[in-house]
C-alpha cells in the first residue's frame, strides 16, 4: 500500500471512529492493454454496481471508466441493493499510460463505511484479466421484443419461456430494487418493473437481462406506450375470431348460417351483415361500458359474471334446451326465435346480440388477460380493444354474407337443413347440459380440495412463502371450462403432483362471487379465471399462461421437464 | 369477517407498497421523542414538517452533521417557523439505534425539534422510508409536497456539499413564496435504514 493510499485510510478511520478496519481490498491489475480492478470483500461485505438500488452508492474510478460485470441482489429486509461480495475483477478502460488511479466506494455490512484508495498499477494475470472482460454481458438490444409501460410499471417482454428471468436496471432510484414479478407464456415471457416513488418515467430503459441458459446482456430500449396498444387490437380481433369456434358461439353461428340461406334474395345481404357487426359490436361496447362504470363506481367486475349467478345459468340452460327442441323440431317458434329466415336488419342485430351474450362463458379463458388489460387502461382504450374483439367475432358472417358469390356456394335450402337442424341439436344439448352442470356446481358443490389442495387466502401463501416453499395457486371457477381442463389434463398428472407436494399448492375458487379473490386477481391485471401463480423459493410471483402444458408447470416449479 | 380480512389485506399490502404520494395528504404517526412524549405528526398541521430519516452512525449522515450542513438547515428553517423531526427507524440493536437517554445526548448536536423513535420501523415502512438521510416535507395542508434525497450529489465527501443543489432548502423556499415546487421528489441516497 502507498502511503498516499495509508494517509486516506487514516483518515477516513478519523471520520469513522466505530469501524476502523477497512473490509474490502481494491487493487488495480494491468496486463498489457487490459486493466482491472479486483475487489475483495471481507465476509457479508459489499461493494456497489452502477445503480446500487434501493441505498448504497456506486464504486468510482479516476481516471478511467468501471464495466460493471452482473451484479447480485442484495437484500436486507425491505431493502433490495445491487452489488458485490466475495472477490469481484471489474474490467476497467484506462486512459493510455495511466499507472495510478484514485477509486472511492461504499462498503457496507449492516453498517456502511466509505473507502478511498489510490492505487498503482501491478502486473496481472492476463487470461484472468481476458476472462473477466469476456464474461461482460453484451449489448444485444434485440434481446428484449418490447418495453411499455402500464401505470407504475415498466414491462420488458422478451421471446421465449423464462420463469426465473431478471432484470438490472441501470438507472439509479428509478425503480424498486426488488425483483419485479414475471409472467411467462409458452413463447414470452413479461419482467414487471415497478417505479420507485416519485420517480419520472423513463424514455429509455437501460439494464442487464438475465435469462437463465442464455447469454447474459445488456439492452437498450426505448419505453413504448403504443405499440403494445395497436398489438392488443390485433390479439382482441383474432381472440373475436376465435370465439366463432367456441361450443357457445358455433350453432349461433351455424344457425345464422342457415338463416342466411333461407334469407338469400329476399333482403340485400350487406344489410344483414352489416346489422349482424353492430349487434355484435354494440353489445360488446355495452359491456365494456357496464364494465368501466362498474370500475368506475369501485367494483372489479370479471368477464364471466353473467355465469356467476345461479339464476342466470338456470336461464340460460332453459333456453339451450328449449333452441335444442327446437331444432329437433319437437315445437315451431312462429316468431321466429331465432331470426331465422327473419326479413328485416332488427333479426339480424339482435342475433349479434345474443351472440354475445351466450359467448360470454367462453371469453372469460381466451380473453382474460385482454379484458385485463382493458379495464386498466384508460376508458378509449379499453373501448377500442373491445370494438376490436366485436369486429372480430361479427368478422366471418359479415364476411360470409357480404360475398354474395359465398352465398351461392352454400346448399340450397331443402330436406338437408332439417338433418342439419336436428344434428345442431347437439352442440346445444351439450352446452345446456355443461351449464346444468355448472349450475349443479354452483348450488351444491364447492370446488372439492384434497390433501394437496389447500384453501387459499392471502395469509397462508405469505407464511408458505415466508417458510420458503414454492407456491403454487389456482385461482378456478368451476364455470370455468379451461379452469377445469388444466386442472383434470394438466394438474392432476403424478409428476406435476408429486412436484406440488414438496411445496405448498392452493386453490381460490372463484366459482361465487369473492370479493379478496377478486382484488387479488385485480392485483395480477386479471379480471377472470384462470389464474396461475407460482412463488419460487424466495422469489417473486411467475403468472403462468391461462392454457397450461405439463413442462411448463414442471419447468416454473423448478424440476426438470 | 369479510371485511376484516379485507382490511388486513389492505393493511398488508401497503407495507409491501409503501409509498406516499405526493400532492395527497402525508400518513398520520404517533411516535415517541426522545423526552419519551408521544409526538403525532398532525400536531403540526398549520406549519410545514420536515421529516428526516436518521442513523448517526451512517457516513451519508455524518458528513451533513459534521460539516453542520444540517444543523444549517434546522436553524434556519426553524426560525421561519418549519418543525423538523429526525427518525430513527433503526432496529434495536442496529445501527445508529437510540435509547431515549442516548437521544436526549444526541439532541445536544442537533437543531431539529424532536428525534423520534421508530424502533418498530412502522413510520419508516408507512413513508417508505429507504435511506439515512431520506427528506420528506409536508406542507401546512398536510399535504406531501417532497420526497427523496437531501441533495443531488450522492456521496460521503462534505466536500461535495458545497456544489450540491439542496432539494430541501429548495423546496421549502418555492413553497413559501406560493410558488410551485419544481424538483418534488428525487433518488434518495445514502445507508439502508436499517429495519
Amino acid at each position: 500500500m502507498n502511503r498516499f493510499a495509508f494517509l486516506s485510510f487514516s483518515l477516513l478511520a478519523s471520520l469513522a471512529p466505530c469501524a476502523s478496519a477497512a473490509h474490502v481490498k481494491a487493487t488495480l491489475l494491468v496486463a498489457g492493454n487490459d486493466a482491472a480492478l479486483r475487489l475483495v470483500h471481507e465476509p457479508h461485505w459489499h461493494t456497489y454496481w452502477i445503480n446500487p438500488g434501493d441505498s448504497g452508492l456506486a464504486t468510482k474510478i479516476k481516471p478511467g471508466k468501471l464495466e460493471f460485470p452482473v451484479p447480485q441482489r442484495l437484500v436486507a429486509g425491505p431493502l433490495t441493493s445491487f452489488g458485490y461480495e466475495g472477490t469481484v475483477l471489474i474490467p476497467v478502460e484506462l486512459p493510455p499510460g495511466t499507472t495510478q488511479v484514485t477509486v472511492n466506494w461504499l462498503e457496507c455490512a449492516a453498517i456502511c463505511i466509505p473507502g478511498k484508495a489510490e492505487l498503482q498499477a501491478r502486473p496481472g494475470d492476463p487470461k484472468k484479466l481476458a476472462a473477466a472482460r469476456a464474461g461482460l454481458p453484451r449489448q444485444d438490444n434485440a434481446a428484449a421484443l418490447s418495453t411499455s409501460r402500464r401505470k407504475d410499471q415498466v414491462i420488458v417482454a422478451i421471446a421465449g419461456r423464462h420463469p426465473l428471468a431478471e432484470f438490472f436496471p441501470a438507472e439509479p432510484g428509478a425503480f424498486e430494487g426488488t425483483r419485479g414479478p414475471v409472467t411467462v407464456a409458452p413463447d414470452r415471457t413479461e419482467i414487471f418493473l415497478s417505479k420507485g416513488p416519485g420517480a419520472p418515467d423513463l424514455e429509455t430503459l437501460t439494464g442487464i437481462l438475465i435469462r437463465p441458459g442464455q447469454a447474459v446482456v445488456w439492452i437498450t430500449t426505448p419505453v413504448g406506450t403504443k405499440s403494445a396498444g395497436a398489438r392488443n387490437l390485433l390479439l382482441a380481433f383474432l381472440g373475436g375470431l376465435l370465439l366463432n369456434l367456441m361450443p357457445c358461439v358455433f350453432p349461433i353461428l351455424s344457425i345464422k348460417v342457415l338463416g342466411l340461406v333461407s334469407a338469400s334474395g329476399q333482403r340485400s345481404p350487406h344489410f344483414h351483415a352489416l346489422a349482424y357487426t353492430l349487434g355484435v359490436v354494440s353489445s360488446f361496447l355495452a359491456l365494456a361500458g357496464g364494465l368501466l362504470v362498474a370500475r368506475a363506481v369501485g367494483a372489479s367486475l370479471g368477464w364471466g359474471f353473467q355465469l356467476q349467478s345461479p339464476w342466470v345459468v338456470g336461464a340460460m340452460a332453459a333456453l339451450f334446451i328449449a333452441i335444442g327442441l327446437n331444432l329437433l323440431g319437437v315445437f315451431e317458434v312462429g316468431t321466429k326465435l331465432m331470426s331465422l329466415g327473419d326479413k328485416t336488419g332488427g333479426g339480424a342485430f339482435s342475433s349479434g346480440v345474443f351472440a354475445v351474450v351466450v359467448a360470454a362463458p367462453c371469453t372469460a379463458p381466451f380473453m382474460g388477460a385482454a379484458v385485463g388489460w382493458a379495464l386498466t387502461r384508460p376508458a378509449l382504450e379499453a373501448l377500442a380493444v373491445f370494438t376490436s374483439l366485436g369486429l372480430g367475432t361479427a368478422a366471418p358472417y359479415a364476411l360470409l354474407a357480404s360475398w354474395p358469390a359465398l352465398l351461392k356456394r352454400l346448399p340450397r335450402p331443402g330436406a338437408w337443413m332439417e338433418t342439419l337442424k336436428r344434428v345442431l341439436s347437439i352442440p346445444m344439448f351439450t352446452t345446456a347440459a355443461w351449464l346444468i352442470w355448472v349450475l349443479w356446481q354452483i348450488v351444491a358443490a364447492p370446488v372439492g380440495t384434497d390433501a394437496l389442495w389447500k384453501i387459499w387466502s392471502p395469509e397462508v401463501v405469505t407464511q408458505a412463502r415466508a417458510s420458503g416453499k414454492t407456491t403454487f395457486v389456482d385461482f378456478t371457477a368451476a364455470w370455468c371450462l379451461s379452469c377445469q381442463v388444466n386442472e383434470r389434463v394438466v394438474l392432476s398428472r403424478p409428476e406435476i403432483r408429486a412436484a406440488l407436494e414438496k411445496g405448498a399448492a392452493f386453490k381460490a375458487d372463484w366459482t361465487d362471487k369473492n370479493s379478496i379473490i377478486e382484488a387479488e386477481l385485480a392485483r395480477h391485471g386479471r379480471a377472470g379465471v384462470p389464474l396461475y401463480i407460482v412463488y419460487p423459493k424466495g422469489g417473486e410471483a411467475v403468472t403462468l399462461p391461462e392454457i397450461l402444458t405439463p413442462n411448463l408447470v414442471l419447468e416454473t416449479l423448478g424440476e426438470k421437464p | 369477517m369479510k371485511t376484516l380480512i379485507a382490511a388486513a389485506i389492505l393493511c398488508l399490502s401497503a407495507l409491501a407498497h409503501a409509498a406516499p404520494e405526493l400532492g395527497k395528504p402525508a400518513p398520520d404517526f404517533t411516535l415517541n421523542n426522545q423526552d419519551g412524549k408521544p409526538v403525532k405528526l398532525s400536531d403540526a398541521r398549520g406549519k410545514y414538517v420536515v421529516l428526516e430519516w436518521y442513523n448517526k452512525d451512517c457516513p451519508f449522515v455524518r458528513k451533513h452533521y459534521g460539516s453542520g450542513n444540517m444543523q444549517g438547515l434546522q436553524k434556519k428553517y426553524g426560525a421561519k417557523g418549519v418543525v423538523w423531526y429526525s427518525i430513527v427507524s433503526s432496529h434495536k440493536g442496529g445501527e445508529g439505534y437510540l435509547t431515549p437517554a442516548k437521544a436526549q445526548k444526541q439532541m445536544k448536536s442537533m437543531s431539529s425539534n424532536a428525534i423520534l423513535l421508530d424502533e418498530s420501523g412502522d413510520v419508516g415502512h408507512l413513508y417508505g422510508a429507504k435511506t439515512t438521510p431520506h427528506m420528506f416535507i409536508i406542507d401546512p395542508k398536510g399535504t406531501l409536497i417532497y420526497m427523496g434525497g437531501i441533495d443531488n450529489v450522492p456521496s460521503t465527501d462534505a466536500a461535495d456539499i458545497k456544489g450540491a443543489m439542496n432539494f430541501v432548502s429548495l423546496a421549502l423556499d418555492e413553497a413559501m413564496a406560493n410558488k410551485p415546487v419544481t424538483t418534488p421528489s428525487s433518488t434518495p441516497y445514502g445507508c439502508s435504514v436499517k429495519y
